[in-house]
């Protein structure tokens, strides 16, 4: 059995107490270990609710500073730390809410070089980005390195969810989108308003499917992609499956290597 | 049989470290409980039962504590 001090047992209890769940689960959780891309509005719930759960080691990934206009979704930063780095002020914001985890920080954007190296010791990834380069430049190197991916993306009410476990069978983003869209057709992230919560519910759910996955119940989104529609308030299921055309996955690889975008927009 | 006390702890703490305990076990074997009488008595072995498992026994050791036997079933 995981021997549990009476902190991490009176901590994590209610997690213990969950049917299937127990202290065998919340052992994996701790023994986990998940780099996070963005402290911005989805990184800050989905890191909340992450070291929170007892994810024994968290990587931050972000080289932004914090902004007024970010604290309207960007719960892990307070007013204090405007003009700060966001991995740096998030990795405070964690270590006071549960001292027990590793918080690691990365204050660099992760780039086409950077990112085999950030990856390589974790065992999976969030990617709270929300801009297409990342996104499908996580995809890629996720997919080289074999790591489990948990994308999201926000948009006004709207947003969108799914995972990629990337053992070989399933499908990738590229399945989906096997291009980034040309930058005329990218809303700028200034055009992207954004209701705060709304963010919050999508990086809540991005946390939920990681602790699912790594406590092993439940079901996960692979090969399905979960439509919010957070102003009429539903949700919707779509399947997809790995597309044998598919640059990345596909049976005649186009792409072979992990390669950079430049991102549009350096706001989250 | 291996014995937990969970004396020390309040709900559902109780039941907390008493589960901790049975997840050691395999399908088949016994657990012995040492409880407070009252609310922890109640409360941990229903939570047990609603688990799956099987409380095989109970004794009174006096007028504070109970050992309490549970089987892992699940
Ligand atoms: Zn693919």
């Amino acid at each position: 059995m995981p021997q549990f001090t009476q902190e991490q047992m009176e901590r994590y209890s209610r997690h213990i107490l969950i049917p299937g769940f127990g202290g065998v689960g919340q052992q994996r959780l701790l023994d986990a270990k998940v780099l996070v891309l963005g402290a911005g509005g989805l990184g800050s719930p989905a890191l909340l609710y992450l070291a929170a759960a007892g994810i024994g080691t968290i990587g931050i990934v972000d080289g932004d500073c914090v902004d007024l206009s970010n604290l309207q979704r960007q719960i892990i930063h307070r007013t204090a730390d405007i003009g700060r780095p966001k991995a740096l002020s998030a990795q405070e914001t964690l270590t006071a809410l549960n001292p027990g985890v590793r918080i690691i920080v990365h204050s660099e954007r992760m780039t086409g070089e950077n990112a085999a190296a950030l990856i390589a010791p974790y065992d999976a990834v969030v990617d709270g980005t929300d801009n297409f380069p990342t996104r499908f430049l996580a995809n890629d190197a996720c997919f080289f390195a074999r790591r489990p991916l948990f994308t999201a993306a926000v948009f006004r009410f709207e947003g969108q969810l799914t995972s990629f476990l990337m053992q070989g069978s399933g499908p990738c983003y590229r399945c989906l989108f096997p291009e980034p869209p040309p930058p005329g057709l990218i809303p700028t992230c200034q055009e992207a308003g954004i209701l705060g919560s709304v963010t919050g519910v999508l990086g809540t759910l991005l946390a939920t499917e990681v602790i699912k996955h790594f406590a092993q119940t439940g079901e996960g989104l692979e090969g399905t992609l979960l439509l919010c529609d957070l102003l009429t308030a539903t949700f919707r299921r779509v399947r997809f499956k790995r597309n044998p055309a598919c640059p990345l996955c596909g049976d005649a690889p186009a792409i072979t290597r992990v390669t950079g975008h430049s991102p549009v927009c350096g706001t989250r | 049989m291996p014995t937990i006390d969970v004396t020390d702890q309040v709900c559902p703490l109780s039941f907390v470290k008493a589960k901790l305990a049975m997840e050691d076990l395999a399908i088949g074997e016994r657990l012995e409980v040492r409880l407070r009488a009252g609310e922890a008595l109640a409360n941990v072995t229903r939570s047990f039962e609603m688990e799956g498992q099987r409380v095989v026994g109970r004794e009174q050791e006096s007028p504070e504590v109970w050992r309490v036997v549970v089987e892992r079933q699940v």
